[in-house]
């Protein structure tokens, strides 16, 4: 009996059936030639085909888990991100708080914060996609590797409260603090500093050098990629291209510098130059420097220059506040109108003295001669006439007028001047038991 | 019949991935919508968190810290009335509230039932809303000052 071809002869030649030539001592005499032959090419080529198809379904698998993990490591950095923002809105939320944030599982990759034009962008290096944005003001060094981080929320207040500052600080950071700041009016706002850097958790607590000179600064030992801010209050003991103290060469260390000039109050920053000396930076504009925008009682604004990578994204977040100042002054600009309107209405609960009172500050202009109408107003506090409290409305106009042209120290300055006199005017107001704008 | 073993083994080989495929598909698809849920509700806190300190409306105590959830009466009608937010929703709000409704409720003395909405832009085709709750008491300065109660509601739409 003869086995039974698997591939039908019919599809296969005669004429090449019969020119095969197989050794017929190899061949069973009753088993077939031509049809053994053909089982055996046939097993070879199954076994590639099988070998071919597997390689093939195994690499497609590789290829996917690969990709899945790539995807993964991307989602989970966004992921990441995303839920930093919600720990920021939070943080900065909670008026005056500190916030330990563990950052253990990222301390392998490098966090970057930037703003141009008014719009932020954080995220995991070459992770993911960073999250933007246009309002919350984040301070933060442009770029580091953490295991921990310092989330420090403080009001920006001018004179009213107008939006809480972030800063970031990385765990280990320094801040070297150089100078009295007596010459540059900055003495106390420096101690300011050193206490609120202080805090009885040590996951808290900034870690903070005092140094009075340059020699103490050429005198201190520094690690190996440590990271460093020197902060100068003096305004004058970095000076631009002067050479940077060896041991600094192999740090992370920039310079913020404050200068002040009469009502003008400023910023530079610099960075390690090419060369080993201080280059200042001037991303913000190649001459003009950073204005300062904060009242003197108020810190938050010289806080967030501390914390900043650099002048540009200083300004940025800066700008971010300039606009909200412009939407809240607005809500002030309509609570005058209503105080205003309130005093002239009759039949007031309040005593007509009182009323009689507070409808004279509320409507008297700073250029006016002042004549006091009652005794219980100390005519004393209407010597400075651009604090009378009949120029709130005429303040919080000069404060919407100046917040366009605040990128230069001269306009800046006017900004100042508006805030700090509305600040006085709405302060006087209770004192004589009229309603007031924010003070009370 | 080996092409019919092969063909058999190849068939239930794909019959399995395509089974394998429509059930990651569902579990993306579930997992998705949950995450997508997560979200939303988070956004509704993230938000009603900002609302809670929104400078435009706080009682603010001067150079004090403002008073904790409190929201300033005057403020709040000046900012409905004048239609505020909505007036620069393009440029600012919308990037501070997203697609939301912001409204707040007078209980004690029983307010208006309608409340305040200080905010208003619901997702066009938005199939999903989430409201949020909060308490806060409203300070009112006039005509004397005064303290009211009540509640903020924000509905966050996706």
């Amino acid at each position: 009996m003869t086995p039974k071809s698997i591939v039908p002869t019919a599809i296969i030649p005669r004429a090449i059936v019969s020119k095969v030539i197989i050794p017929t001592a190899i061949v069973p005499k009753n088993r077939a030639p031509r049809i053994n032959s053909k089982g055996q090419i046939e097993i070879a080529f199954n076994w590639i085909y099988i070998l071919i198809a597997g390689a093939v379904i195994l690499l497609f698998f590789v290829g996917i888990v690969v990709k899945q993990k790539t995807v993964s490591e991307q989602n989970l950095a966004t992921e990441v991100v995303r839920l930093l923002d919600s720990i920021f809105i939070a943080a900065s939320s909670a008026d005056q708080s500190k916030i330990f944030l563990d950052t253990q599982g990222l301390k392998d990759y490098t966090l970057y914060f930037n703003c141009e034009g008014g719009v932020s962008e954080y995220g995991i290096k070459g992770q993911g996609l960073p999250l933007q944005n246009e309002i919350d003001p984040v301070f933060a060094p442009l770029e580091f590797n953490t295991r921990g981080l310092i989330l420090w929320s403080l009001p920006y207040k001018f004179p009213y409260k107008v939006i809480d500052f972030l800063f970031l600080s990385p765990q280990g950071m320094k801040y070297l603090l150089l100078g009295s700041g007596v010459s540059n009016s900055l003495d106390d706002f420096k101690h300011n500093f050193i206490s609120a850097a202080e805090d009885l958790n040590p996951n808290l607590r900034l870690e903070v050098v005092e140094l009075n000179s340059v020699s103490d600064l050429n005198d201190l030992a520094v690690n190996s990629n440590e990271l460093l801010r020197i902060v100068d209050f003096d305004g004058d003991i970095i000076i631009e291209n002067s050479p940077i103290p060896s041991q600094f060469l192999n740090s992370e260390v920039s310079v913020v510098q404050f200068k002040t000039d009469g009502q003008n109050k400023a910023v530079y920053y610099y960075k390690k130059g090419k060369n080993g000396n201080w280059e200042r930076l001037k991303n913000f504009d190649p001459v003009k420097p950073v204005p300062i925008v904060s009242l003197d009682e108020e810190d938050t604004a010289k806080y967030a220059a501390i914390f900043s990578g650099n002048d540009e994204t200083y300004w940025c977040n800066m700008q971010k506040a300039l606009v909200r100042l412009g939407l809240v002054n607005k809500v002030y600009s309509l609570k005058t109108e209503q105080i205003i309107n309130y005093y002239e209405q009759d039949n007031l609960l309040e005593p007509a003295k009182i009323v009689n009172q507070c409808r004279f500050l509320l409507n008297a202009q700073g250029d006016q001669e002042v004549n006091v109408p009652s005794n219980n107003i100390n005519s004393n506090n209407f010597n400075q006439n651009n604090f009378l409290p009949g120029n709130l409305n005429k303040d919080l106009g000069s404060i919407a007028g100046s917040i366009s042209g605040c990128t230069e120290l001269k306009q800046c300055a006017d900004l100042i001047m508006a805030a700090r006199r509305l600040n006085s005017a709405d302060q006087l107001l209770p004192d004589y038991s009229c309603k007031n704008l924010f003070s009370s | 019949m080996k092409m019919t073993e092969t063909i058999a083994v190849l068939f239930i080989f794909f019959i399995l991935v395509v089974f394998g495929i429509v059930f990651y598909a569902r579990y993306h698809k579930i997992s998705s919508q949950e995450k997508q849920d997560q979200d939303l509700v988070q956004k509704a806190i993230d938000i009603t968190t900002k609302v809670l300190v929104l400078p435009e409306l706080e009682c603010s105590q001067g150079q004090s810290e403002a008073q904790k959830y409190c929201l300033d009466l005057t403020k709040l009608r000046l900012i409905e009335e004048k239609g505020l937010f909505q007036q620069h929703l393009e440029e600012y709000y919308f990037n501070l509230f997203s697609y939301s409704t912001i409204t707040v409720y007078q209980t004690y003395p029983l307010g208006d039932p309608d409340g305040w909405t200080i905010y208003n832009f619901p997702k066009p085709g938005g199939k999903n809303k989430e409201p949020t709750f909060f308490i806060v008491s409203l300070r009112d300065d006039f005509p004397k000052r005064s303290y009211n109660y009540g509640y903020i509601k924000v509905e966050v739409y996706s």
